[in-house]
C-alpha cells in the first residue's frame, strides 16, 4: 500500500513538472480547432456612395467674383517750385543716411533722403521762399552743418492751402527783406582763461569804446571786438589796436 | 513478488513516462536555415552627418580595424569631391571616393542612433556622385520585423493575422527588389520610395510574433513572385492595377468589392467614407499652385464674375475618378492620374485619400464626398484587419486580396 502510493505520488510529480506537456496544454488552448473560420462573402453588395458614382456626371460650377481696387485717397501734398537746403549729395548712401538720421534729430522741418541723377542727396526743408532757405542755412551752420547751401526744385506743399494761405498772412512780411549783416569782427585773444577772457573784455571796452563780445566755442574763449559792416572800416580798427600792443589780432568774418 | 521487483517496475515505469512525454527527448530542433542579407539605404549624406553608437562598433577598413562607440559614442561625416572624412574627438579617418569601408557590430547588443532611429545591423559605406550612401546591411526577416510596425498598426492581438499577411507582402516585395537589384548599391530605399522602415527601435511584440511566424514564407503568382501592393483602405471597391499606374492588366490585382459576410470588411475603418469642403478661394491657391497662376489677384477694373466648373469627365471600372474636367476662366485642363489628387488636396502640396469621390456644390462651397485611403490596388489594410478580427487567417486573407496567388517558403 505504502509503494503503491508512492509510486503514485511520483507518476503525479512527474506529470506536473514535466514541461513539455504544459507547453503542449498552453498551445493547445490556443490554437483554434478549425484551421480558419467558414466565411461567405456576398457577390455583390449594393452601396448608395458607390452606387451614386456611376450617374454622377454633372458639372460643378462656383464662381470668383473679383472687385475693383478702391479709389485712392486724394493726395496730402502737391509739388510746387521753391527751394530747399542740401547738406549732402554724393555716391556714399550710407553717409547720406546717417547725416539724414542726424538732421531728423535736428531740425523740425521735414528731412529727405533720396537717389537722383546718380547721387544720393540729403535735403532739407521745404520753403516756397529764397530767403527762407537762406535763412535755414546760417541755423544749420550755427548746428555744425556747415556744409549746406539752397538749391532750387520741386517741393511738397500741403494740398489743402486753406491753412497754409491763412498762416502766410499772419506772418509780417519784414521777413522777406534779409537785415543788413554786420558781419566783420576783430579777434584779439583765444584762451582757455574765462576770467582773462573776461578781463581783456573790459579793458578793450574801455579803451576803444566798441562793443566787445566773449564767444565761447568748445572749451575755449574767442574775445572778439565789434561789428562792422565793411572791411575797410574794421581795418582801420585793427590797425589801431595793433599800434596798442594786441599784436595778434586778426580779422574775423 | 518481491518489494524489489516491484521498485524497478515503478522506476522503469517512470522512466519511460518521462522519456515518452519530453520533447526535448523525442525531437531535437533544428537551426532555422538563415534568412538571406538585405542592403537598406539610410540616407544619402551631401555634405555632413553624424550618428551615433551604442555598444562596441568596430570600422572596417582595408587595411585595419578599429574600435569606436566605447569611449567617443559619437561620429561626424563629411563628404566632398574628394572622398568623406569619418572623425570625432578622438579619431580622424580620410577616404578616398573608391574606398569601401564599413562598421561592424562587434556584439551582439552593438547599435547605432541615426537620425532619432536605431538600428542593430553591419553599417556600409559607399561613396557615389559626390554623396556618402549609408547602407545598413541585416538579414531580411530583420529588415520585415521593422517595416511590418511602421506599415501597419500593430497594437491589438486581434489584428495579428493581417499583420502577418502585412509581413508576407512586405516580403515580397523586398525580395523581388533583391532579385531585380542584385547589381546596384543597395537594395531598397527605408521610405516610401519602397517601404518605411523603422529599424529596431520601431519593432513591436506583434510584429515581430508575425514576422517570425511567417518567416520565408513569399506570395507566388504562377511561377514568378506577385506584385503585393497594398493601400490603407479601399472604401469597398478595389482598384485594377492598369487603371492606376498604366501596368500591363495582372488578374489577380483586378478591381472588385472587397466583402465579407454581407458587409464591406473596411467598414469600420475611419476613412472608409469622408466628405471634405473646398472654398472658391481655396480653389483658386490650388490652381495656382498646380498650373503657375490664378485669378484672385488679378486687378479689375468693375465687378468681375470668374466661373470655376468641374466635372468628373470618366472613370475607372471601380468608380475611381480617371479623368477630372476643370474650366476656369477661358482656360480648359484635363487632370488625371494623381493631379487630380493633388489638386483637390487641402493643405496644398499634399493628397486628396483617394478617387473614389464624387462632387456636390453646397451654398457657395464644393463639397468632396469620398471613401477609401490610398491607390485601392491590392491588399486593403482595413480590410484585412476587419477580417483578421472574424477570425481569418492570413493565407485567406492574402487570398482575398491576390486571388489565385500561393505561399511558397524561399527559406
Amino acid at each position: 500500500m505504502k509503494y503503491t502510493l508512492l509510486a503514485v505520488a511520483l507518476l503525479f510529480l512527474s506529470t506536473a513538472c514535466n514541461p513539455g506537456l504544459v507547453r503542449q496544454e498552453r498551445l493547445a488552448n490556443k490554437r483554434p480547432a478549425a484551421d480558419s473560420t467558414l466565411y461567405y462573402s456576398a457577390s455583390h453588395i449594393g452601396d448608395p456612395f458607390l452606387d451614386s458614382l456611376k450617374t454622377d456626371t454633372a458639372r460643378v460650377s462656383l464662381v470668383l467674383t473679383l472687385y475693383p481696387p478702391p479709389p485712392p485717397p486724394p493726395p496730402k501734398f502737391r509739388q510746387i517750385e521753391g527751394f530747399r537746403v542740401q547738406l549732402f549729395a554724393g555716391l556714399d548712401s550710407l553717409n547720406g543716411r546717417v547725416i539724414a538720421g542726424e538732421l531728423q534729430g535736428v531740425m523740425a522741418d521735414s528731412v529727405y533722403f533720396f537717389k537722383e541723377k546718380g547721387l544720393y542727396k540729403v535735403q532739407a526743408g521745404d520753403y516756397p521762399w529764397r530767403h527762407k532757405a537762406d535763412r535755414m542755412v546760417l541755423d544749420l551752420r550755427k548746428k555744425g552743418y556747415a556744409q549746406g547751401w539752397v538749391v532750387r526744385r520741386l517741393i511738397n506743399v500741403p494740398a489743402d492751402t486753406s491753412l497754409a494761405a491763412q498762416a502766410d498772412s499772419l506772418q509780417p512780411q519784414k521777413d522777406v527783406t534779409p537785415p543788413v549783416e554786420a558781419k566783420f569782427q576783430i579777434q584779439v585773444l583765444v584762451t582757455s582763461d574765462k576770467e582773462k577772457a573776461q578781463g581783456l573784455a573790459g579793458t578793450l571796452r574801455q579803451r576803444f569804446q566798441q562793443e566787445v563780445y566773449i564767444q565761447p566755442a568748445g572749451t575755449i574763449y574767442k574775445v572778439l571786438l565789434g561789428r562792422f559792416a565793411k572791411r575797410s572800416e574794421a581795418e582801420k580798427v585793427l590797425k589801431k589796436i595793433k599800434q596798442n600792443g594786441y599784436k595778434d589780432a586778426w580779422l574775423v568774418y | 513478488m518481491g518489494l524489489e521487483k516491484k521498485l524497478l517496475a515503478a522506476g522503469l515505469l517512470l522512466f519511460l513516462l518521462l522519456a515518452s512525454c519530453s520533447p526535448r527527448l523525442q525531437k531535437r530542433e533544428r537551426p532555422a536555415p538563415p534568412s538571406p542579407p538585405i542592403r537598406v539605404l539610410l540616407a544619402e549624406i551631401a555634405s555632413v552627418d553624424s550618428l551615433e553608437f551604442s555598444g562596441l562598433y568596430h570600422l572596417q577598413t582595408e587595411e585595419a580595424r578599429y574600435a569606436f562607440g566605447r569611449q567617443a559614442p559619437k561620429v561626424f561625416f563629411r563628404v566632398d569631391s574628394s572622398g568623406f572624412r569619418i572623425y570625432n574627438n578622438k579619431r580622424f579617418f580620410q577616404f578616398r571616393t573608391t574606398h569601401r569601408v564599413s562598421f561592424n557590430p562587434a556584439e551582439p547588443s552593438s547599435g547605432i542612433r541615426y537620425r532619432g532611429k536605431s538600428y542593430a545591423g553591419r553599417i556600409a559605406l559607399v561613396y557615389k556622385n559626390r554623396k556618402l550612401l549609408l547602407i545598413e546591411q541585416l538579414p531580411l526577416e530583420k529588415y520585415i520585423a521593422g517595416v511590418v510596425p511602421a506599415e501597419i498598426f500593430t497594437n491589438k492581438s486581434e489584428w495579428f493575422e493581417a499583420v502577418k499577411a502585412q509581413a508576407v507582402c512586405a516580403r515580397t516585395y523586398a525580395y523581388k527588389k533583391m532579385k531585380s537589384r542584385q547589381n546596384a548599391d543597395f537594395d531598397v530605399y527605408s521610405d516610401v520610395r519602397d517601404q518605411a522602415y523603422g529599424g529596431t527601435g520601431r519593432q513591436t511584440l506583434l510584429g515581430n510574433k508575425a514576422t517570425e511566424q511567417t518567416r520565408g514564407s513569399v506570395l507566388y503568382y504562377k511561377d514568378s513572385l506577385a506584385h503585393t501592393y497594398f493601400h490603407a483602405c479601399d472604401g469597398g471597391v478595389s482598384e485594377a492595377v492598369e487603371d492606376v499606374w498604366g501596368q500591363k492588366n495582372r488578374p489577380y490585382l483586378n478591381s472588385r468589392q472587397d466583402v465579407l459576410n454581407d458587409s464591406f470588411s473596411c467598414r469600420t475603418s475611419p476613412v472608409f467614407r469622408w466628405r471634405q469642403t473646398r472654398s472658391m478661394a481655396q480653389l483658386d491657391s490650388a490652381y495656382a499652385f498646380m498650373f503657375g497662376h490664378g485669378f484672385s489677384d488679378s486687378t479689375v477694373s468693375d465687378t468681375t464674375r470668374i466661373a470655376l466648373s468641374l466635372r468628373v469627365a470618366s472613370r475607372t471600372p471601380s468608380g475611381r475618378v480617371r479623368q477630372l474636367e476643370l474650366r476656369y476662366g477661358k482656360e480648359k485642363r484635363i487632370l488625371s492620374g494623381y493631379a487630380i489628387r493633388r489638386f483637390l488636396a487641402w493643405p496644398l502640396g499634399g493628397y486628396l485619400p483617394s478617387t473614389l469621390f464624387r462632387l456636390e456644390k453646397k451654398g457657395d462651397k464644393l463639397h468632396i464626398i469620398g471613401g477609401g485611403n490610398g491607390h485601392g490596388v491590392g491588399l486593403c489594410q482595413y480590410g484585412a484587419m476587419g477580417r483578421s478580427e472574424k477570425g481569418m487567417r492570413f493565407y485567406h486573407i492574402l487570398q482575398s486580396y491576390y486571388p489565385g496567388t500561393h505561399l511558397e517558403k524561399v527559406y
